[in-house]
């Protein structure tokens, strides 16, 4: 599927939709709360994908690049957007939920009601798999910054699950 | 801390939310607009060439179904153009009759591409002036209508006239001779031997009246020495020496005395 994308076949990029279009939509709504944003984000992130397949060396997965792209992209979004504004204030400390019983759904309404920056440290650091170092390449911040935002996403997230099981109780 | 990333890393690393219409729309028309561009160019040259290659076999089919191609006559068609009068019978009714000729020449159709009637016209211009011949030789009565016609022809007759040594050319129907085809016999120059040799005396004597009268003395006319324009041939056809025709002049006079 990768040669024929490279080569420019109509078939094999349709294809290469179908198959990863759910998974990059899903990526991008986890960086994205706007869900008509997250697809717009989501398309030209295949249409880049396409332009960019000349690079691709065959080292490693061609989905794990892919990734790397579509992640790149609403990262794009969100700095055109002035969205990822790092607040400075310490976070917190919160104690820690054992129990969640939540699903995906729930946790990714968890997610998308995070700030920004929140949300885009967390999703890259603990999601994505990215150190703090690379966070703040990515994002232009110090690793500071990075780990603090971290702890402020952390403490958000658990306020927000013991808020939800005390509810359904 | 630690177990609140993997969960929801577990939860949401795989995550598939489904595209809705507008979503697939938008991206079938960004791939639409971008198909084009990404042609390959051997596409182009590909065409191209296959186009120069059906029109070169149309060309070549033209070739071979040209309708110009030049046929050459069949046999009868030669035969017929090319008809050859061999009898004298056949000559003559061929020639009694010229219509018929014409009415060969005319029925040939004029989409044949060999064209019959020049021929056809030639020798029916020979048969005509053949009839003519014939009947001049055939026939014997009206000789002089015959003539008539033949001065359609123009012709003419040399004759000479006497002790004249040059010809002169007279027209028979001007001068008012009339010339029957049997006497119409060229003339001949009269033979010295019809009217009768001198003898070297009397050559002679006619010389010295001349040169009586004032005359300078012509030894070719004495019968002495033969004139510069006269070349004397012996026996062998070769030209004399001057010397022995002396000599044969005076072995003349010499078996006169005797």
């Amino acid at each position: 599927m990768a040669r024929g994308i490279i080569s420019g076949d109509g078939k094999a990029q349709r294809a290469f939709y179908e198959k990863y279009s759910g998974k990059f939509l899903g990526i991008c709504c986890r960086y994205i709360k706007d869900r008509m944003a997250a697809e717009d984000i989501m398309v030209e992130s295949i249409m880049r994908i396409f332009e960019k397949s000349s690079q691709f060396d065959f080292q490693g997965s061609y989905e794990g690049w892919s990734k790397r792209v579509v992640v790149n992209q609403a990262l794009g979004y969100l700095r055109s957007q002035k969205m990822i504004q790092v607040d400075v204030e310490t976070a917190p400390e919160v104690s820690e939920v054992e129990n969640t019983h939540l699903e995906a759904e729930d946790l990714l309404i968890l997610i998308q009601e995070l700030p920004a920056g929140y949300r885009t440290v967390f999703n890259l650091y603990a999601i994505e798999g990215y150190s703090h170092s690379e966070i703040s390449e990515l994002l232009g911040i110090s690793e500071g910054t990075s780990k603090s935002q971290l702890s402020r996403a952390r403490a958000f997230l658990q306020e927000r699950i013991k808020l939800q099981m005390t509810s359904n109780f | 801390m630690d177990k609140l990333d993997s969960h929801f890393s577990k939860k949401l690393r795989d995550l598939e939310v489904t595209p809705s219409e507008r979503a697939n729309q938008l991206f079938l028309s960004k791939l639409a607009a971008q198909e084009p561009a990404k042609k390959p160019v051997w596409k182009y040259f590909a065409s191209a060439a296959s186009v120069v290659l059906v029109l070169g076999l149309l060309w070549m089919l033209h070739l071979n179904t040209n309708d110009t191609v030049a046929s050459l006559p069949t046999e009868t068609e030669i035969e017929q153009a090319i008809k050859v009068i061999s009898t004298e019978e056949e000559r003559v009714a061929v020639a009694k009759t010229p219509e018929k000729i014409d009415e060969v020449t005319l029925d040939k159709p004029e989409t044949t591409q060999y064209e019959t009637a020049k021929p056809i016209h030639k020798v029916t211009e020979k048969i005509v002036a053949y009839q003519e011949v014939v009947e001049i030789k055939t026939t014997e009565e009206n000789q002089r209508t015959k003539l008539e016609q033949l001065d359609k022809l123009n012709i003419s007759y040399k004759y000479q006239r006497s002790n004249l040594t040059d010809y002169s050319i007279i027209d028979v129907h001007t001068a008012g001779i009339e010339v029957t085809p049997e006497t119409v016999i060229p003339m001949s120059l009269p033979k010295e031997e019809e009217k009768g040799e001198k003898t070297l005396l009397a050559k002679m004597v006619d010389e010295a009246k001349y040169v009586l009268n004032g005359e300078k003395p012509d030894f070719d006319r004495a019968g002495i020495k033969p004139a510069a324009s006269t070349i004397a041939y012996n026996e062998n056809s070769f030209i004399a020496h001057e010397s022995r025709q002396i000599k044969d002049g005076f072995n003349k006079i010499k078996q006169i005395f005797k």
